[in-house]
């Protein structure tokens, strides 16, 4: 309950914010202040039994699928960080009180709150899962936090948030890869596990992937570009970004997976490397800023460096140091922060150049900056100077080849000089020399306390630094397993790290002495290490080849979507036939001399509707091919499919040449190499699907479905005509899915004809009506004639389909056939050629045959179960199924697509025709685009 | 629970259908019955789901003719699931189309209802033939439904769109007759595992994938749906991508578990071909100008995540990719409607049109942020765990490079979305007098609502999604073990 409350507390807090603000405005700043500090008190009551080596656990199973939990662990190191994260957090949102005008800030007080919150679960967590989840919450909350809801600041934030959550991913991955193979999401078993702790490959990725993804949150080179930008963020969002949370995140993840990886050699040395180039790097681009939040971005990520190369050293005495000046750091550098947010509150600059001699003006803020710097620097009685002790003291111990530590210190000290110069220049700029601006006064006093008490907590930790002596031994124990030899006291006594401070102090006070002519050289134009230039030539040539990736597919023609499928199914097959299987002999002979005079026959219909330019006569040799496989399957037996085929043929034909004359009368013509490609395709194509059915269909014994169908059809079902049977019996669902199909084909082309109908009719309203040549008149005769029998004949065809070839499919079309009939014969240019009977039609018929499916439903059948009965007729024995029902609704969607079809399509023939004109140029147009 | 009333689920919208294609006006009860025909789908959805949670499975025989014979229809877990997650998808896209004036086209309404029918007679049948009419029953309200925005594109893309289906359509049938012409049925349950021991029926089953393949868009077979989505009403774009793509990927899962089961000979091909599909799709997202361009790319990077999942051993993996699924049905729909509220108000989608939407509209801010930040696998919400278990399926698998591409484009999609979030919502406003236009938040049940209705799914599921992770791991084991499945049909 201990570690569950203050997450409770944060995210009760959080969601009160919006009702607190409304009635005490920005003061909320001090009731989040206030409950901040109640959380840090009460964790901070864990102190001495802590430092005694008490653990603290809290569980909660929250996905038991994944063996992910809430599971929470407050040991020393996970107390230190946690008493940072309220601590400063407390500072920081009272100072926010003050800081900021009475606007509306809850957005801000939320998102702060929020911050803290997923601060606190990353360093209490005992589950890689949850610990990540507050990793990216942090990034999250910093993005917002930075820019994310404000133009101005759009870019730092998109860098931040791309390089902490791209490190983040590495981070994940790792986890991942540690959980999956210690078997538990659950860290401390997974630290306990031994496996990880030798350099195996799969230990060393591990490594690598946290080592990454610190990098980019604690801003390590090369990832630190985004933490300068960050300071477009306001003041106290920065001050508790670099002072608690986030880059702090980082630092806490490599200590917390030093157990494991604390002897292998590429964390040792990758950080130690890594931790001191950025340590240096950072302190040089400090000293080179003027503008003090700058300089102090730039100082946190130099100060994060020496906290990564003492991880890397990883000793207990080396985690133990960075577990103190971590704590020293946040003190003196949400100090800084705070002072330099009123410096330029107060005298309208940040810049050292515009500032100076604020020391007569306000004395106190001079004061507090002093105590801050001191620490920064490293200048007794402060903790910095504690913790910058220790760390000199650790590299002593440093593994590995004997020139490392005095190399590893040397730099260390060159840093830390660089450090000295550029604490000095913050409290030089601002506060010596001339009084600029003499009108100036000190904030008041609530808006310095924050600072004051940071200051001050700098200032009694230096002097009483030995009360944390169980504390930071801890820490090393359960981040090293072993007791740390450390002794903190502010006065060591006469020991080489008291030297080596000596010189810092001598070699950062000359380069401070020295400043114009190390300014000169600073500023220098030189080749800078950009990083932010080359994050946005990444970002920017990503989206390039992003772009053009893209266009390889942006064809609006559908010719260039489909080869890729079609050649996906050559390859496939090329792939079969590379494997020499063998192809069993069929059963039954499967060829006949009679069936090579369709193949041939088809072979040159093909090849004519492939090669014509006229559409009439492509679409004419299609319906051809239409008709012959027709005759094909007549030849095979199959009276019911060639019927159908047939019919379908002749409204397909019809149908298409009614649209036609709204077509030019050729097709567009093609590039010859265009030509070949296609033709190359489809040649491919049709041996790939010739070959397969040669090989693989008629090679086995009728299968049991088949049989059963032909034996027991009559008894079933007391029919004898087995297609029709299946249609309408055994496999009624897919032709209820087929006739839906249907439904929707009608529907459809009413829906896009009544638009096209609507806007051809703005554009065409003042064009004159196209007449078209009247030569229908001997179609009308044959009209009179015929119609009469076609219904009849398709009536029949309906009734007698259970039995002999027919049925509602048939029966539909041939009743299109009259439907056509009657269409042609009308003048070509009358606006309703049909009474418009396609809806109702279609609706009844799909109404019919799902209805007589939801009969069977309803009295507690299977779904479209047929009864079959038998009624004596005036002495005839007449055998009556619900299935002629279904075949009923059939029959009226067929004949209400055709109707659909002819009314919509036939209508848009001659529409089209007369808006010609304005039409084609925009239809040529398309096809161009997709043809380039 | 006895599975004789689960054709209802196709029933039921034919015959609003044809109501509604008949019955012109007035627009209100014709809503009602569109909204309330799709609601009672949902709970029908739901009470099959809870019928099958515990790994049942449910069988009917349609036409009560004998097993082999008859089409069946087969529930498990994981078509449940699919049901649910359709049909919910399918209430909330039509509630905006509706939001948005769109049901007033002609025909909207029962086009709409045809296609949710077909839906749901892919998700419960067991029989190859029969699948293959129940996707042309999507498909062909579908070429309609893309014809009718108001986009001057539209009959280009339209063109697209139908061609590219018929070809699929014709592919997958060739293929069903290959399968019917060496095994001699199309019954799924008959099918099981029967790959392993017939290179015939593995080459004609790799025919199928292929087609399925084209329809879930994967790589290098993804180009017409960036193309074509985008064109579509905002309404409909959310609609079929909810549905459309998503069918694709469960006749993949299905038939790959089915006919492949545990053979692992060719997964570096799938591997490889989901990896493909993660990358480009996320790289030519990032590249494109408007809003729907980015997401419909982005939906062809996902579905290379959601195919992984197929692709690895079950039930781990398939547990995985389907929880993937369902997340990314969510959120893909939620920004899709976010995005289609903006695009309907200020007639464009265009990045560089807009700018500071953030502060006038910030529900919609609200709606579009939240799926964007799952898509991208951020916690708190559900794309995280998607991401997650995913990954972890893969490394446990040790897939690692289709691991390292899914944590790697996760950064992409992050960047793509917040190249939205800053152009749309963030951005200075450019001074044109489209934004004049009235507060989108004005009407009360308006144009966000349903977007965030499903931002919040995406939040419940990353906060408490341990009941659809154990449903999902149900669902997994019924596609690494078919015994149940051909018990139930044969029973």
């Amino acid at each position: 309950m201990l570690l569950f409350a203050p997450l409770i507390a944060l995210a009760v807090f959080a969601l009160l914010v919006p009702v607190t603000y409304r009635r005490f405005g920005r003061d909320t700043g001090w009731l989040l202040a206030a409950g901040f500090t109640v959380l840090a008190v009460v964790l901070a009551l864990q102190l001495p039994a802590s430092g005694d080596g008490e653990v603290v656990t809290a569980s909660w199973s929250w996905m038991p699928s994944i063996d992910v939990a809430l599971r929470l662990r407050l040991d020393a190191l996970a107390l230190l960080f946690s008493l940072i994260v309220l601590g400063v957090g407390a500072l920081v949102m009272a100072y926010c009180a003050r800081y900021f005008s009475r606007g509306r800030h809850v957005w801000l007080y939320t998102l702060m709150t929020v911050f803290a919150l997923a601060m606190l679960l990353l360093v209490l967590a005992d589950d890689v899962i949850v610990l990540f989840i507050g990793w990216e919450l942090t990034t999250l909350c910093s993005f917002f936090l930075i820019g994310g809801v404000r133009s101005g600041a759009a870019g730092p934030a998109l860098r931040a948030l791309l390089v902490t959550a791209s490190g983040g991913l590495a981070l994940f991955a790792g986890l991942i890869l540690l959980s999956v193979h210690s078997g538990t999401t659950r860290l401390s078993a997974i630290l306990d596990d031994e496996a990880w702790k030798s350099d195996s490959p799969l230990a060393t990725t591990a490594a690598a992937l946290v080592i990454v993804g610190a990098m980019a949150k604690s801003a390590q080179l090369p990832l630190h570009f985004w933490l300068p930008g960050a300071m477009a963020a306001s003041t106290p969002v920065s001050a508790y970004l670099h002072a608690a949370s986030m880059v702090k995140g980082g630092i806490y993840v490599l200590m917390r997976f030093s157990p494991l990886f604390a002897e292998n050699p590429l964390w040792t040395w990758g950080l130690i490397t890594v931790g001191l180039a950025t340590a240096l790097f950072g302190a040089l681009l400090a000293l080179e800023q003027h503008d003090l939040k700058a300089l102090l971005a730039y100082s946190t990520m130099s100060q994060l460096g020496f906290l990564v190369a003492m991880i890397g050293v990883g000793t207990p005495e080396a985690l133990a140091a960075a577990a103190l000046h971590t704590l020293a750091h946040a003190l003196f550098k949400a100090t800084l922060f705070m002072l330099v947010g009123i410096i330029d509150r107060q005298a309208g600059s940040r810049d050292i150049r515009e500032l100076g001699g604020l020391r007569r003006v306000m004395p106190v803020t001079a004061t507090l900056t002093a105590l801050a710097g001191m620490s920064l620097a490293g200048l007794p009685p402060m903790i910095g100077f504690v913790s910058k002790e220790t760390m000199f003291a650790a590299f002593h111990d440093l593994p590995g080849p004997a020139w490392a530590g005095p190399v590893a210190l040397a730099l260390t000290v060159a840093a830390a000089s660089l450090t000295f110069a550029y604490g000095l220049r913050i409290f030089t700029g601002a506060f010596i020399g001339p009084t600029v601006q003499r009108r100036l006064h000190e904030p008041s006093l609530l808006f310095l306390a924050p600072a004051a008490v940071a200051a001050a907590g700098g200032l009694a930790l230096g002097v009483g630094v030995h009360t944390l002596n169980p504390l930071i031994r801890r820490v090393a124990v359960d981040t090293r397993e072993q007791f740390a030899a450390v002794d903190l006291h502010l006065w060591h006594g006469w020991t080489p790290e008291l030297a080596l401070s000596a010189v810092t102090f001598a070699a950062g006070t000359a380069l401070f002495l020295a400043r114009d002519p190390v300014d000169r050289f600073l500023q220098r134009p030189r080749r800078r290490l950009d990083g932010e230039a080359a994050f946005t030539a990444c970002y920017d040539a990503t989206m390039r080849a992003g772009a053009r990736l893209g266009s390889l597919t942006q064809r609006s023609s559908p010719a260039a979507h489909l080869p890729v499928p079609i050649l996906a199914l050559a390859a496939i097959a090329a792939a079969y036939a590379l494997h020499p299987i063998a192809v069993p002999a069929p059963p039954r002979p499967t060829t006949f001399g009679v069936d090579w005079v369709p193949v041939t026959v088809l072979a040159v219909t093909v090849a004519g509707a492939a090669t014509r330019r006229s559409r009439l006569g492509a679409v004419i040799l299609v319906g051809l091919t239409g008709f012959v496989i027709g005759l094909w399957f007549l030849l095979a037996g199959a009276p019911d499919l060639a019927i159908t085929q047939v019919l379908f043929e002749v409204i397909t034909v019809v149908v298409a040449v009614l649209v036609l004359r709204g077509l030019p009368r050729r097709f567009h013509s093609a590039s010859r190499r265009r030509t070949a490609v296609t033709a190359g395709i489809a040649v491919g194509a049709g041996i790939a699907a010739a070959a397969a059915t040669f090989a693989f269909t008629g090679r086995r014994e009728r299968s049991p479905v088949a049989d059963y169908l032909l034996h027991e059809t009559g008894p079933q079902t007391g029919g004898s005509n087995v297609v029709n049977t299946i249609l309408v019996e055994f496999r009624a669902l897919d032709t209820l899915g087929e006739i839906a199909v249907l439904v929707a084909a009608g529907l459809g082309t009413a829906a896009i004809m009544d638009l096209v109908a609507v806007r051809g009719a703005e554009r065409t309203a003042a064009s004159e009506q196209a007449e078209v040549p009247d030569s229908a008149l001997i179609v009308d005769v044959v009209r009179r004639a015929l119609t009469p029998v076609l219904v009849v004949l398709s009536v029949y065809l309906l009734l007698r389909g259970h039995h002999e070839p027919g049925g509602g499919f048939t029966a539909g079309l041939v009743g299109g056939c009259g439907l056509a009939l009657v269409h042609l014969s009308r003048p070509a240019a009358s606006r309703t050629p049909l009474p418009p009977i396609q809806t109702p039609l279609l609706a009844a018929g799909l109404l019919v045959a799902t209805g007589t499916g939801l009969a069977a439903l309803a009295a507690a059948e299977p779904f479209l179960r047929p009864a079959h009965g038998h009624v004596d007729l005036a002495g005839a024995h007449v055998s009556l199924s619900s299935s002629l029902v279904f075949d009923l609704g059939v029959y009226l969607v067929v004949l209400g697509m055709v109707a659909a079809a002819l009314n919509r399509l036939g209508h848009y023939g001659v529409e089209a025709a007369s808006g010609a004109p304005r039409d084609a140029p925009e239809r040529a147009g398309a096809g161009e685009r997709g043809d380039a | 629970m006895s599975g004789l009333t689960m054709p209802l689920s196709i029933a039921l919208p034919l015959v609003a259908a044809t109501l509604l294609a008949v019955v012109r006006r007035p627009a209100r009860p014709r809503r009602i019955v569109l909204l309330g025909t799709l609601g009672l789908l949902l709970a029908h959805h739901v009470v099959l789901l809870v019928a099958v949670a515990d790994g049942a499975v449910l069988a009917t025989r349609i036409g009560g003719w004998p097993g082999g014979v008859a089409i069946t229809f087969v529930l498990d877990t994981f078509s449940a699931l699919m049901l649910v997650a359709t049909s919910l998808l399918a209430l909330v896209c039509v509630w905006f189309a509706i939001a948005a004036g769109e049901d007033e086209r002609s025909m909207f309404a029962p086009l709409v209802l045809v296609l949710v029918a077909g839906v749901a007679g892919v998700l419960l049948t067991g029989d190859l033939f029969n699948l293959f009419v129940f996707l042309e029953v999507t498909l062909m309200p579908s070429y309609a439904l893309m014809s009718m925005s108001s986009d001057r594109a539209r009959f280009a893309v339209g063109r697209v769109f139908v061609s590219i289906s018929l070809l699929t359509s014709t592919v997958f049938l060739i293929a069903v007759g290959l399968v019917y012409g060496i095994v001699g049925t199309v019954d799924l349950a008959s099918l099981a595992g029967a790959a392993a021991d017939s290179p015939p029926l593995a080459a004609a089953g790799a025919v199928l994938l292929a087609a399925l393949a084209v329809k879930s868009a994967l790589v290098p077979v993804h180009g017409w749906l960036a193309e074509t989505y985008p064109h579509a009403s905002p309404g409909v774009t959310a609609l079929f991508s909810g549905l459309h793509t998503k069918l694709g990927i469960y006749a993949i899962y299905r038939l790959y578990s089915l006919l492949y089961g545990g053979e692992a000979r060719f997964a570096w091909i799938a591997v490889g071909v989901c990896v493909l599909t993660m990358a480009v799709g996320v790289l030519a997202a990032f590249g494109q100008r408007s809003m729907r361009s980015i997401l419909s790319f982005h939906m062809i990077s996902q579905n290379g995540y959601i195919a992984l999942g197929a692709v690895l051993a079950a039930p781990a993996g398939a547990a995985a990719g389907i929880f993937y699924l369902m997340h990314h049905m969510v959120a893909k729909a939620s920004l899709f409607l976010s995005a289609g509220a903006v695009e309907h108000r200020y007639g464009t989608g265009r990045l560089a049109s807009f700018g500071g939407l953030a502060r006038r509209e910030p529900l919609v801010a609200l709606a579009f942020i939240v799926p964007a930040l799952s898509l991208a696998g951020m916690p708190p919400f559900s794309g995280f765990l998607a991401k997650y278990v995913l990954v972890r399926a893969a490394i446990g698998q040790g897939q690692y490079i289709a691991a390292v591409a899914a944590v790697a484009v996760g950064a992409l999609t992050l960047a793509s979305m917040i190249k939205i979030w800053q152009s749309v919502f963030i951005a200075k406003p450019k001074d044109d007098d489209r934004h004049e236009a009235p507060q989108l938040t004005a009407a009360p049940v308006g144009l966000v609502a349903p977007a965030l209705s499903l931002a919040a799914v995406t939040v419940i599921l990353g906060l408490t999604g341990d009941w659809l992770l154990a449903l999902c791991e149900q669902a997994g084991r019924g596609l690494a073990d078919y015994t149940a499945y051909a018990e139930a049909v044969v029973d």
